[in-house]
């Protein structure tokens, strides 16, 4: 198995009074309320806390990025991926990831990550995200474009990573001139793409024709096996049995040495207001021609008073009973995580270990008491039920370097490029 | 009533109603509404041609398009296509700014401009907004901004059919495609008000908070002896408000006292 530590990097160090006075932090919060002084503390803090995960025995380090809202402090994964390709010397550097649709120039992003790539010796993975409802706000995107911008820009990044340049690229939504970047990936063919996501039916069989990894980020168990089920049809339809090392899951646990006190700080992953990534409104979280026809009826009935909102979440003690958030001792969280395992099997685990106003010696406790306690007893266990990574079960790194499909027509279809030069497809017919 | 026209290689939803002189019906971005009094009071004395734009109604929506350009020279093409002469063509919001971008390209089949509380131009500052940001908005504050009185607009969704809400989703979608950046406008097109050749009536809603009246005078200023005139108790949808007033207007316009 894979194991990353991951952390939102919360930007705590403000008023919550004013935040809860104004309610939806995420997007609109005035940053008159970020402290820099703070700020620069926070940042060194995180770092190092990644430092402490890779010499406590963690595999790897999970980034990502938002931006306008306290909920994460990380602008650019970038940023923190390079920094850490030279502070850091074995573990691997995961981003989850860049945010393809609100990328202008998708070559920089190219060069950018072979740059880490190169600077931590091979040690990049490189996720992609669509980025969420309010980031398109936040960046100023068209919703609308927002799938895409995400495939038309993926297709060029892996383009500009394995074919030798120069090329043109005039595509729907990114021209060049010349792409020829002198900077080229170390890993061959190029750097394994993980795929995150929490919703998006599109985007799961997307992946699973890429044969990218998707990690499912702190889904249900039940959702968790909707995913999967998803998945294993689009990979079979693609000509290959997608396994463990197609599947990851990220897991909220914290760990402490007293119960009380892991409590304690647990309830700080319901510091934004009990959600996920920062309470943000509803019109920015989901603004029009962002949603699939299918994720759209969810809000349409949800809007329409019919339904709950599907980003409702449950409270504290409610999601501790049902394992989305996981607290206690080593001792007490094994067991729990091992059944997390049981019932999702995926190989690749990242452990979002704390959250909110948790204390920068806590944070390290945790990280220490998860690697060198926690860890052991869960490789073990997924030894057990034959969760290889894709690094250990040497898959390959796409669809289109596998030499084991059933189907040879399955290749053609995600040819980079082909379908920018052949015109856009058929956009949203009917309802 | 409605009918399924190529146009451009795409199919377009298309209302035919009344008899007389052809009138061009370019809809409101929040849709066509045909349910509403004014089509059908308007028809009365038109022969009303209302396609539902590309992403709305039945209209198909193909991945090329992605511009109000696209629309413009789309219904150009749908006006040649139904062989239009001497016709009318008005345009409400969103359907406002397509019809200008139209005239500003070629006005030869039509004698008469009619917009509604166009969207599509830019009278400010680079941090002034001009128009109200619908599409991140509340739904009650925009209600607030675009009726007199919202209760005139108010739509029970509990009570409507899955594929009518999906419907006008995917209509409030299309709205985003084409309109999201810059929002709303054109930057260029105020620059080109100038070459539009025919009689123009801007019709403005006095209550409207999503393009206000000011907003008209900069309409008003750019087109060459255009007029303005305010429908009194209409939001940013004097066609659905205030029918009766908007069709008396169109047809002072049209059929009267039309300025040379």
């Amino acid at each position: 198995m894979h194991f990353m530590f991951f952390t939102e990097q919360p930007m705590s160090a403000y008023s919550s009074a004013e935040g809860l006075k104004f309610g939806a932090t995420a997007l609109m919060f005035s940053n008159r309320h970020f402290d820099p002084v703070a700020g620069s503390r926070l940042y060194n803090e995180y770092l190092e806390q990644y430092v402490v995960a890779e010499e406590a025995g963690f595999d790897g380090i999970m980034l990502n990025e938002h931006h306008n809202a306290p909920f994460c402090m990380q602008a650019k994964a970038n940023v923190f991926a390079s920094v850490l390709a030279g502070v850091t010397k074995r573990v691997k550097l995961v981003l989850l990831g860049n945010p393809l649709p609100l990328a202008e120039n998708p070559v920089r992003l190219a060069e950018e990550l072979a740059m880490i790539d190169m600077i931590s010796k091979g040690r990049l993975v490189s996720g992609f995200v669509r980025g969420g409802g309010q980031e398109q706000l936040a960046t100023g995107v068209n919703p609308a474009f927002n799938r895409e911008r995400f495939e038309e820009a993926h297709d060029l990044i892996v383009k500009a990573w394995t074919q030798p340049g120069p090329f043109r690229w005039e595509g729907t939504h990114y021209q060049h001139r010349v792409v020829n970047p002198w900077a080229v990936p170390l890993q061959k063919p190029y750097p394994r793409v993980w795929i995150p996501g929490v919703v998006s039916r599109e985007t799961i069989i997307w992946s699973a024709r890429q044969r990218y990894p998707y990690i499912a980020l702190n889904t249900s168990i039940e959702a968790t096996k909707k995913i999967w089920q998803t998945y294993d049809e689009a990979a079979a339809e693609a000509g290959y049995t997608a396994g463990p090392e197609n599947r990851g899951y990220l897991q909220r646990v914290h760990v402490a040495e007293t119960e009380e006190k892991a409590i304690e700080n647990a309830r700080q992953f319901m510091w934004m207001q009990g959600e996920f990534t920062g309470l943000a409104h509803p019109v920015w979280s989901s603004p029009s021609g962002y949603f699939s026809p299918t994720q759209r009826r969810a809000f349409v009935e949800f809007a329409s008073g019919r339904a709950i909102s599907p980003r409702g979440r449950p409270d504290f003690e409610q999601q501790l009973k049902d394992m989305q958030i996981i607290a206690g001792t080593p001792k007490t969280v094994i067991p729990q995580l091992k059944r997390i395992l049981d019932e999702t099997r995926p190989s690749i685990m990242a452990l979002w270990a704390n959250d909110g106003a948790v204390s920068h010696e806590d944070s390290k406790t945790c990280i220490r008491l998860l690697a060198q306690e926690v860890l052991p007893a869960l490789r073990e266990h997924g030894d057990r039920l034959g969760l290889k990574s894709p690094f250990e079960a040497d898959v390959p790194v796409s669809i289109a370097y596998s030499q084991d499909l059933k189907k040879a027509a399955a290749i053609t279809s995600v040819t980079p490029g082909a379908r920018h030069s052949s015109g856009a497809p058929a956009r949203r017919a009917g309802s | 009533m409605s009918t399924s026209i190529s146009v451009a290689g795409v199919s377009l939803d298309v209302i035919e109603r009344g008899e007389g002189r052809a009138l061009l019906f370019l809809h409101a971005g929040e849709g066509l509404e045909p349910q509403r009094p004014w089509l059908d009071l308007l028809a009365a004395h038109y022969r009303v041609i209302a396609p539902a734009h590309p992403g709305y109604g039945q209209s198909e929506l193909p991945g090329w398009m992605s511009s109000v350009d696209d629309l413009a020279y789309l219904y150009l093409d749908l006006a040649a296509r139904m062989e239009l002469k001497d016709a009318v063509v008005a345009g409400a919001c969103f359907g406002g700014w397509i019809a200008a971008e139209m005239a500003v390209r070629d006005t030869r089949r039509f004698s008469r401009l009619v917009l509604v509380d166009p969207l599509g131009i830019k009278n400010g500052g680079v941090q002034d907004r001009d128009i109200a940001d619908m599409h991140g908005l509340p739904r009650a504050e925009y209600m607030k901004l675009a009726w007199a009185d919202p209760a005139n607009g108010t739509v029970d969704y509990t009570v409507m059919s899955d594929s009518e809400i999906a419907g006008r989703v995917r209509g409030r979608d299309a709205f985003t495609l084409f309109g999201w950046k810059p929002y709303m406008h054109n930057p260029r097109l105020k620059r080109w008000l100038h070459r539009i050749d025919l009689p123009t009536l801007l019709l403005w809603g006095e209550c409207d908070g999503i393009v206000t009246p000011a907003y008209g005078e900069g309409w008003r200023e750019a087109i060459p002896g255009a007029r303005l005139e305010i429908i009194p108790q209409a939001g940013h949808f004097p066609h659905w408000e205030q029918p009766e007033q908007f069709v008396a207007r169109v047809r002072a316009f049209v059929d009267g006292q039309g300025p040379s």
